[in-house]
């Protein structure tokens, strides 16, 4: 700055009263939004934390009792052990998409968004700093899953790497998603609309509870346009080590799909939609 | 002289039928207002939940009880979402009146105890009713849906809707924030509902569970609605409803004490 050729010595408190200087990525303002979401996210950790593991619980229960005789799903897998990977990966969607979407519709009806706006924060960090707290929401959540069911889980043929991947990436897109539908609704029907109408068939007919191949045909069709469905089939490689689809593709597919939405939920920071006048 | 005098206040009677009218139209409207959200939410819902479980475990072969395994399962699935949309309309409607102090507009017009209770667990009947309506009709066009005993179906929907309408106002009541709802019913009326039999025939249980389910009405609702429509059940009929109007009585007393003390209502 032009200040800094008086800012000899004699007069250092100048230098401290300059704004701080941001680099090319405003670090500190990222984490900074990052924490304060997923401080919200913390602060009803029994009650979403607790939800997600009593409804995994309750899913399994009712198809253990219910199955007559015992259907197998994949060569080799008892139906439990093939439910626990989707009943994970509907945990996580839930729970990253419901943590981005109330939390932006929520600051934008209390009209507490400037918070976020005004601050020295670029659109693609304001995205990464939701996306990646939701995120984590999720995982926290898949994770509670994971806890209450290892009992019953198969645990031979886990492969942590891809295991890995296919979690951050499920919990990443639906995150993205939910910022993208934290931002378009401007009442709290339109976002639970949103839920009902559009996540609720994605996760429940991703194939979580069911191999595709007993859908009908065009069930079956529909099936292969459902990301969640890669989701599901991709961590059900990586647990059970079967899939119904090379877990490449799928990995390849969710990859390509986040970075699409990623720049999406950018572009919408950018152009402040339903955000700014 | 002839003095103007104020007009005199309409006498209400041994019962204030006025009153209650209108604040069971205001419990109605409350939900029909948004019945994207209150109704056809739940008809997609439910929609689902027979699409994964017939995937899962149908298979046109696969029986439950002697029928088709969807037939068995859609009985099940309309009184879960009967019950749990009647516990929603009265247990939010009295929530969030309390939270956003207008609870006031109900406590203060001249409408006993009685009255209230009657008023508010109708709305809840209506739209459990509505419901299980709008959800029956859609399933019908994917489950062939037979109606073998229309009075033991309309009696189980009537009492299992009133039955969680007044559970819905007593936790209402109770709760002071949306969190304590949110523990109610994740933790107590959604495993009841998806335990009492809606995936499954009891009789399928172990012996400790096989009794442990006789002591839960809501199998009882569940096993004489779907008797209504398969024709048979696992227990006896009249057990059954003895076992609900039972528990609507107890609630009805319980609902009526909370309101008449002003429990969490008053100061």
């Amino acid at each position: 700055m032009s200040c800094s050729g008086v800012a000899t010595g004699s007069r250092p408190e100048v230098q401290s009263r300059a704004p701080r200087p941001l680099g090319r990525v405003n670090w500190l303002g990222v984490a900074s939004l990052y924490r304060r979401e997923l401080k919200r996210f913390l602060s009803e950790w029994r009650r979403t934390l607790g939800g997600a593991a009593v409804s995994a619980l309750l899913f399994l229960a009712a198809f253990h009792l219910a199955q007559d005789p015992a259907p197998q799903p994949l060569p080799g897998v008892s139906l439990i052990a093939f439910l626990i990977p989707g009943l994970v990966v509907i945990s996580i969607a839930q729970r990253s998409f419901e943590a981005a979407a109330f939390s932006i519709l929520f600051d934008k009806l209390e009209g507490v968004i400037v918070d976020v706006l005004t601050p020295p924060l670029s659109a693609a960090e304001r995205a990464l700093a939701y996306a990646l707290a939701a995120a984590s929401a999720g995982l926290a959540s898949g994770a509670a899953v994971v806890l209450v069911l290892a009992p019953f889980a198969a645990w031979l043929r886990v492969q942590p790497v891809p295991l890995a991947l296919f979690l951050v990436m499920t919990a990443l897109l639906h995150s993205l998603l939910g910022i993208a539908a934290g931002l378009w609704a401007e009442r709290w029907e339109k976002l639970a609309a949103t839920q009902t109408f559009g996540l609720a068939p994605l996760i429940y007919l991703s194939g979580a509870f069911f191999p595709t191949g007993d859908m009908p045909y065009w069930g079956r069709l529909a099936v292969k346009l459902n990301p969640a469905y890669y989701a599901v089939d991709g961590l059900r490689f990586s647990w059970l080590g079967q899939s119904e689809q090379a877990p490449l593709l799928g990995a390849g597919l969710l990859v390509l799909l986040n970075i699409l939405l990623l720049i999406l939920a950018w572009r919408l920071f950018a152009a402040g939609y339903k955000l700014k006048p | 002289m002839a003095v103007a005098l104020p007009p005199a206040p309409r006498p209400l009677g041994t019962i204030n039928w006025v009153g209650l009218w209108t604040l069971y139209l205001k419990e109605i409207r409350r939900f029909g207002k948004v019945a994207t959200q209150t109704v056809i939410a739940p008809v997609i819902t439910t929609l689902l939940f027979l699409a994964i479980f017939a995937l899962a475990l149908g298979g046109n072969s696969r029986q439950a009880n002697g029928i088709p395994f969807s037939q068995f399962l859609a009985p099940g699935l309309i009184m879960m979402a009967i019950v749990q949309n009647a516990f929603v309309n009265t247990s939010s409607s009295i929530l969030i009146s309390k939270i956003q102090g207008n609870i006031v507009d109900v406590l203060m017009p001249p409408l006993s105890a009685g009255e209230l209770t009657l008023a508010f667990a109708a709305g809840g009947v209506t739209r459990g009713l509505v419901v299980g309506l709008a959800v029956a009709a859609t399933m019908a066009l994917f489950v062939p849906i037979h109606i073998v005993d229309p009075g033991l179906i309309a009696f189980h929907a009537l009492a299992a809707s009133l039955m969680l309408s007044l559970v819905g106002i007593i936790a209402g009541i109770w709760a002071e924030k949306f969190d304590h709802m949110a523990a109610i019913t994740n933790f107590v009326i959604t495993p009841f509902a998806f335990l009492s039999g809606t995936f499954y025939s009891v009789e399928r249980l172990p012996q400790l569970w096989r009794v442990a389910a006789h002591f839960d009405p809501f199998f009882y609702m569940i096993d004489g609605f779907r008797a209504g429509f398969i024709g048979r059940a696992d227990t006896s009929p009249y057990l059954g409803a003895t076992v609900l109007i039972g528990a609507d009585l107890l609630l009805w007393i319980l609902a009526y004490v909370l309101f008449r003390r002003g429990y969490r209502l008053k100061a």
